[in-house]
């Protein structure tokens, strides 16, 4: 097949423009405008990889990215459909897995001793014999591509675009629909998967090529019109996303390597076409052997022969069409084998006679023989007499016609089988997608463009855009009668092949014998007869299968009466995990403290949204300095609330255990709240800023939570009350330790002594010209205050407090510290030393519970359940020095567990170890119990339960 | 399935935008007992059809909805 | 070399039962299958509105581990992964069970803490379970990215050996194939629409082909629970929520384990056939609908892709999603119904295929006696009204 034909109009090359690439390091010499497959299949390269099970050799069969044997890995990406990648100089080419020799097609050889599911019914027992058989397995596909570190990162971009109408598919029917739309003023996306316009006209000869390059014309005169082409329609969701992904080519941290389209629209057109089911006879997957549409694409579009001596076969009279075009490139036919005992149409027939043509009438292809690829075929009447065998080196066949109903189907829509036309009809297409053109088994050019232009009329109206005369007119054409025609079935042997294989699944090696053995085993519905041969589950999703699937299992069961076909599932065309991930990206928060604190040498880690400093090289000096001297800590990830109103109160004390009413003046709320099940959610404080005005904190994190639970208890009254989260505007800070006072007043007029300024009191200062509210709170058990200010002066207040306190011995701590420091006070932290199971009993928060207000969320459950044992408890232990013990280690006592370590840390100042536990209640639970830490078979350790605060029980430093 | 809400204050948005919140039900007093609490609690009609629920528009207004939904086919339903 | 036997027979059904099962995933079959091979219940039916493996049982990602968080329900998973060895030989169909092990990875200290309570618990129920720091990982996992380069990094991970994968269609089709064999109808096509209950007692169910009559019926319907649940007039503490799932082109052997990450809400393994299954996240929202969406679709690959970076360029070539019946401490209802007759094996979310030997081993051993055995005494549904839920759920 070497050597190209002269060119023409309708090619697609650059003869000017030769470009080399390299296919398993050979230099493949190809030009501008070939396709990787074209390229090699111009060199004479027939396999192009090894089939899944038996190792068979397999070529390119439709060269338009619906078969899947054409895939290799292309510059070190794997599963790269060759006939869907326009060469680049320089490209590396190499098959998945050796192709010319491969050892496994002994597969294909011993194949009769793997029937239907073999794997199933052999290797049952005994289990070792399977451990080792499934390596084997694991080892023996073909066509594997394997998977290599990648030097870089492709780029994949994604995009969005919102087109009033989405056009799918390029053709005559396509473009006229884009053109009807754009002539109405909206604005229109054309995919196309080809790297050009004109779908199957693109490559009809020269006469398709003129009409193709007339409807681009028209188009190109519309500027709103989008056309993306080498754009393949991955998925449509029936809320009218269409993922659509485009190849671009590039390669490096420059060039874009594919670009994915979100693509909304308001109405979408699909027409995506048909194209020709393979023929079903013995040997049907040899290189060679190549749908007519390939026939087509290789001479018209890249000037190839698809052979020397071909074989035409099937029913249709499109099959002789294309032998006319074949001869009149001068390329040499075997005959044409045509299962119709009509034979094909008078005229078509005349002319092939005219050539010289053999045309067997009533006859089909049985089988296909040849060592690398075919080399000949039998034919045989249709009642198998008369076998015949013929010599030649291409059989172009097909059996039927197949609408590409994927996409219509992902919208919504049915195919049901039209048993007279032997071709799959949309039904129920839902309202906002319309079908044109190949897809609805038109064949007639003109009644495809006038359907092209109606589907755009209707998509139109359905979005209330006025169309004009243009409705009228386009429906006017399309009332002259285009009747569709029949495409007869090929008809199936009544004895599904003895020996050699008829594929009808080729990505999975499924045969025809396959299929009809599983229907006799009983897997006789489709789904469960496709989970069990595995056929349409490979590489093409049924694209090439499905049609023969549906065809051979009807035959075997007649009784099911209709034909339905498997169930669509995106994507249609398989999509890179790269495409699919584009557009995603981690947006964690950062602190406006963030960066001051790196540059004080803060090291960062990711706590669920936020990034948070753990500590700043030492956490143990952090927590002395806090006891000793000063620290100060990031607390701007609490969430911060201001609830307003004249039903504020109403709110918060549904949401609030404690009473919000009897705040007064400058005090601060300590509380906590529940969910339905009492279970503990939270903790913070309530200040109250003004009348009916509250200001509102909750733990790290839990902002976005909190804002939606204030809303969820308001949700259904008619309250006046308003929420306004100001977690981003305002920073946090806390100036811990006995020297805070002495450092803040540093900066302050204000007065910050104990007596103006008492614990638990909260106070509006300026502190170093800022606005702060500064709240005396003691959760690292020292004279603390917890200064917020504006955001945007964070950084400024940080650095003054640190050049003020350093002198003192102020350093910056991070939450490792912040927790030792909490363990010695015995504070626990909602969701961290409680679970989802902890109720606000069982926490050590019980005593926020009001028992009078019954409003508060929770609280029935809290008082079914309050005169019931506790389900748990949170408790308190010691040991003396460092201990190896960890977060999570589980709390025993003999063969019981009785809950776990929920924090644990070792205190400098203490020298002691301390945590808290999360355990079922046990008598051990007293002064002097022992707590049974776990550390592995056999290995315990003993704590000594505590009743927590370790350090300063009376408070006295924290209220100094 | 995907399918799209009408939000009174945001337009038509992505159910990705939201958070489902589950069921309409209503809490019994506050002095029911064990079992109605429990019932209201754990218990769904989880029906497979319309039913009312609410969804809160965490990327957009930031409200609550209620909404009556199709979970078979995903129509929501304009009341 | 074996001839064309039937694997699958379906049977029309009759008037009159001894135990109706309805549904033929593998809960129901492996019920049925225990009860007409171990206890003398007489005639069983297997009523399925569709056909066998519809529901999740067919669509479910294979996974198969004991390494679960409640301790007090270690024992009875710990026994399902163990009944799997045996179950090959015991159906003569091979399940294609591979214990190749499950690594779950940890992103930060926090995570690694949790971890290690659960390893520890686990090992006190005999479950082996080894702790791996992110290099250890690195050389199981070469193509998993243990640099900091992800948004969370590898901290660390817990390596449970004795987890794995079974076939589901071959273990769908194994009992199946077993329990006809031993005398069980199966009847697809058959949708029940109702029951017959009087004083109590189930009597029987309306289907669309008949009333049949039978003393006792179990409920084994998956994401269907509740539509039995309006059938009875009751409520059931689910809710039903799809999980999508998908699968790439094939690749030689590269990854020999299951990795899951727990607080990403990913997971992925390497088939037999060389394909990955890609998932791990259940949708947002309650749904009936087994469709699946780009967006859950899409974030997930994004968060794979991360930790494997060289997959870039594999191709996806299917997603698919079944429904999951959810309660909300991820635990299922197994034993009495509160109606005589009437036993439930239902909420099994997003873990049954796992349970099903040791489901269908005590489902039977229920139906037969009548007793709740010790293994499932916590799956009751009372659980939920003494605040015994079962403690499966990590926060
Ligand atoms: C995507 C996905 C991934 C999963 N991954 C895993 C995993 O990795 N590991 C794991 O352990 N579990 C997993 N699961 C969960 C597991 O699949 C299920 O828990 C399990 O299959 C439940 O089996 P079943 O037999 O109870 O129900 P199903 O398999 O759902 O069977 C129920 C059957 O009942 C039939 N039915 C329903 N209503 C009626 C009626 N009225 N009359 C007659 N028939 C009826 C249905 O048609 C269906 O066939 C996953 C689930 C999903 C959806
Ligand atoms: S030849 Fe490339 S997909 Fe068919
Ligand atoms: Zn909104």
């Amino acid at each position: 097949m070497a050597g190209r034909l002269p060119g023409c109009a309708t090619q697609v090359l650059d003869r000017a423009r030769p470009v080399r690439i390299y296919f398993q390091g050979r230099q493949v010499d190809a030009f501008e405008g070939d396709s990787v497959a074209s390229a090699l299949l111009a060199s004479g390269i027939d396999t192009f990889s090894r089939s899944f099970k038996y190792h068979r050799r397999r070529a390119p069969s439709c060269l338009s990215g619906q078969c899947s044997r054409c895939t290799m890995s292309v510059d070190g990406r794997m599963h790269v459909k060759t006939c869907q990648t326009s060469v680049r100089e320089g490209m590396s080419v190499e098959p998945h897995g050796s192709v010319e020799f491969d050892p496994k097609s002994l597969a294909d050889t011993f194949s009769w001793a793997l029937p239907t599911g073999f794997y199933y019914k052999y290797f049952y027992k005994p289990q070792w014999f399977w451990k080792r058989v499934k390596e084997v397995f694991r080892a023996m596909p073909g066509n594997m591509a394997t998977v290599r570190p990648l030097a870089g990162k492709s780029r994949i971009d994604a995009v969005n675009l919102s087109p009033e109408m989405l056009v799918v598919g390029g053709g005559l029917a396509g473009i006229e629909a884009a053109i009807t739309a754009a002539q109405a003023g909206v604005r229109v996306v054309l995919a196309e998967a080809d790297g050009w316009l004109g779908g199957f006209d693109a490559f009809q000869g020269e006469a398709g090529h003129r009409r193709a390059q007339d409807s681009i014309r028209r188009l190109r005169e519309h500027g709103n019109v989008r056309v993306l082409t080498s754009t393949w329609v991955s998925a449509i969701y029936p809320d009218g996303l269409a993922i659509c992904v485009q190849s671009c080519g590039g390669e490096g941290p420059e060039g874009v390597l594919e670009r994915v389209f979100h693509v909304r629209a308001g109405t979408t057109v699909i027409a995506t076409g048909a194209t020709s089911v393979p023929p079903l006879f013995e040997n049907n997957d040899r290189p060679g052997i190549i749908l007519p549409e390939a026939a087509q694409r290789l001479v018209h579009l890249w000037g190839i022969r698809p052979g020397t001596r071909i074989l035409l076969a099937g029913g249709d009279d499109y099959l002789a069409r294309v032998g006319l075009e074949l001869i009149d490139k001068g390329i040499g036919l075997a005959g044409l084998a045509d299962y119709r005992e009509s034979g094909p149409d008078e005229a078509l027939r005349a002319r092939l006679s005219e050539h010289g043509v053999r045309i067997w009438s009533g006859y089909k292809v049985t089988g296909s023989h040849g060592r690398t690829r075919v080399e000949g075929a039998t034919l045989a009447a249709l009642g198998g007499s008369d076998v015949q065998t013929v010599a030649c080196d291409t059989i172009v066949a097909s059996s039927g016609r197949y609408p590409r109903h994927k996409l219509l189907g992902q919208a919504g829509a049915r195919m049901a089988y039209d048993s007279g036309l032997n071709f799959y009809l949309p039904e129920d297409v839902p309202r906002a997608y319309h079908a044109a053109g190949r897809l609805l088994g038109l064949e007639d050019p003109e009644a495809i463009m006038a359907q092209g232009r109606v589907a755009a009329v209707r998509a139109l109206e359905g979005l209330g855009i006025d169309v004009g005369t243009m409705g009228q007119e386009a429906r006017q054409a399309l009332e002259r009668p285009s009747p569709l025609r029949a495409v007869s079935a090929q008809p199936l042997s009544t004895e599904a092949g003895k020996k050699a294989k008829t594929f009808v699944c080729y990505c999975h090696d499924v045969t025809e014998k396959n299929v009809e053995q599983a229907v006799e085993e009983g897997f006789s519905d489709i789904e469960t007869c496709k989970r069990y041969t595995t056929a349409t589950q490979g590489a093409c999703q049924g694209g090439m299968c499905e049609a023969n699937f549906t065809h051979v299992l009807a035959r075997k069961r007649p009784e099911l009466g209709s034909r339905t076909l498997p169930t669509t599932r995106p994507p249609v065309a398989s999509i890179s995990l790269g495409a699919m991930a584009a557009g995603h990206h981690d947006n964690p928060q950062l602190s406006p403290l963030h960066h001051v604190q790196l540059e004080h040498g803060g090291r960062p880690m990711r706590l669920g949204s936020w990034i948070r400093m753990n500590h700043f090289g030492d956490e143990l000096a952090e927590s002395l300095a806090v006891h000793q001297a000063a620290g100060i800590c990031d607390v701007s990830m609490l969430g911060k609330f201001r609830v307003f109103g004249p039903d504020a109160k109403k709110l918060l004390n549904r949401v609030m255990t404690r009473e919000v009413g009897n705040l007064a003046g400058n005090k601060i709320l300590y509380s906590s709240s529940c969910n339905e099940e009492g279970i503990l959610l939270d903790d913070g404080v309530v200040l109250k800023m003004g009348e009916d005005d509250y200001f509102v904190t909750t733990l790290a994190g839990r902002a976005p939570v909190t804002e939606e639970w204030f809303a969820r208890w308001c949700r259904e009254e008619d309250w006046q009350v308003h929420v306004v989260n100001l977690t981003e505007t305002r920073a946090g800070m806390n100036v811990a330790g006995p020297k805070s006072r002495e450092i803040l007043s540093k900066l302050t007029d204000a007065d910050l002594s104990n007596e103006a300024f008492p614990f638990l009191t909260w106070a509006r200062v300026k502190m170093a010209g800022v606005d702060v509210i500064a709240m005396r709170m003691g959760f690292v058990g020292e004279l603390s205050y917890e200064l917020l200010c504006p955001s945007s002066q964070a950084g400024f207040l940080w650095k003054r407090i640190l050049e003020a306190g350093k002198p003192l011995g102020l350093v910056p701590f991070g939450i490792e510290c912040l927790n030792i420091c909490r363990l010695e006070k015995g504070h626990a932290i909602p969701g961290l030393d409680t679970d989802g199971f902890t109720n606000l009993f069982e926490s050590s928060f019980g005593w926020m519970l009001n028992r009078t207000k019954t409003e508060t969320v929770g609280k029935p459950m809290l008082e079914l359940f309050s005169d019931r044992p506790l389900k748990e408890q949170l408790i308190a232990f010691s040991m003396d020095g460092k201990s190896p013990v960890l977060d999570g280690c589980l709390v025993v006592k003999g063969p019981r567990q009785l809950g776990r370590v929920t924090s644990i840390r070792y205190s400098p100042l203490l020298d002691k170890t301390i945590g808290l536990a999360l355990v079922e209640p046990d008598e051990d639970w007293r002064e002097g119990g022992k707590v049974r830490l776990w550390l592995g078979e056999g290995r315990e350790v003993e704590a000594a339960f505590a009743k927590p605060p370790f350090y300063d029980p009376s408070g006295g430093r924290m209220k100094a | 399935m995907p399918f799209l809400i009408d939000c009174p204050n945001c337009g038509r948005r992505s159910p990705y935008e939201f958070k489902f919140g589950g069921e309409c039900k209503r809490a019994p007093d506050p002095g029911a007992d064990v079992k109605a609490w429990c019932d209201y609690l754990y218990l769904y009609e989880n029906m497979s059809g319309v039913q009312d629920e609410w969804w809160y528009h965490t990327m957009g207004c930031r409200s609550w909805l209620k909404i009556r939904r199709n979970t078979v086919t995903h129509e929501i339903i304009e009341e | 070399m074996p001839t064309s036997q039937p694997v699958l027979r379906y049977k029309q059904p009759e008037k009159r039962y001894d135990v109706i099962v309805i549904g033929a995933g593998l809960h129901g079959l492996a019920a049925a299958y225990n009860l007409a091979r171990y206890h003398r219940v007489g005639r069983i039916a297997v009523l399925e509105r569709r056909y066998i493996g519809f529901g999740g049982s067919g669509r479910n990602t294979e996974m198969i581990r004991a390494n679960k968080r409640a301790h007090e329900t270690l024992p009875f998973y710990k026994e399902s992964l163990e009944m799997w060895d045996g179950l090959s030989a015991e159906l003569e169909w091979n399940l294609m069970v591979q214990k190749k092990g499950l690594i779950a990875l940890a992103h930060s200290d926090g995570e690694l803490a949790v971890m290690r309570m659960l390893s520890d618990s686990q090992r006190r129920a005999g479950i082996k379970i080894d702790m791996l720091g992110p290099e250890e990982v690195k050389k199981m996992v070469p193509s998993l990215d243990v640099s900091d380069k992800p948004a969370l990094p590898v901290a660390g991970a817990q390596f449970h050996p004795e987890g794995g994968t079974v076939h589901h269609d071959a273990a769908l089709w194994g009992y199946a194939k077993a329990a006809s064999r031993c005398g069980v109808d199966i009847c697809a096509g058959v949708e029940v629409t109702g029951f017959y209950v009087e004083g109590g007692k189930v009597n029987g169910v309306r289907t669309n082909v008949g009333n049949i009559a039978a003393g006792k019926v179990h409920v084994a319907v998956g994401g269907y629970s509740s539509e039995i649940a309006r059938m009875l007039g009751v409520k059931y503490p689910v809710v039903t929520i799809p999980m999508q799932v998908m699968t790439t082109e094939v690749m030689a052997p590269f990854l020999d384990y299951y990795v899951a990450s727990p607080r990403l809400h990913w997971y992925t393994q390497q088939t037999l056939k060389g394909d990955l299954i890609l998932g791990g996240q259940l949708d947002p929202w309650q749904s009936w609908n087994s469709s699946t969406t780009w967006q859950e679709c899409s974030e997930r690959v994004a968060f794979i892709l991360e930790y494997f970076p060289d997959l870039a360029h594999a191709r996806v070539v299917r997603s698919w999603s079944g429904l999951c019946d959810c309660t909300g401490d991820s635990a299922p209802v197994m034993g009495p119904s509160g109606i005589d007759g009437l036993s439930l094996d239902i909420a099994w979310g997003y873990y049954g295929f796992k349970s099903t030997p040791a489901c269908g081993k005590y489902a039977a051993e229920y139906i037969a006696t009548g007793k709740v055995p010790e293994k499932i005494r916590h799956f009751g549904l009372d659980r939920f009204y003494n605040r015994q839920r079962v403690r499966e759920i990590i926060i």
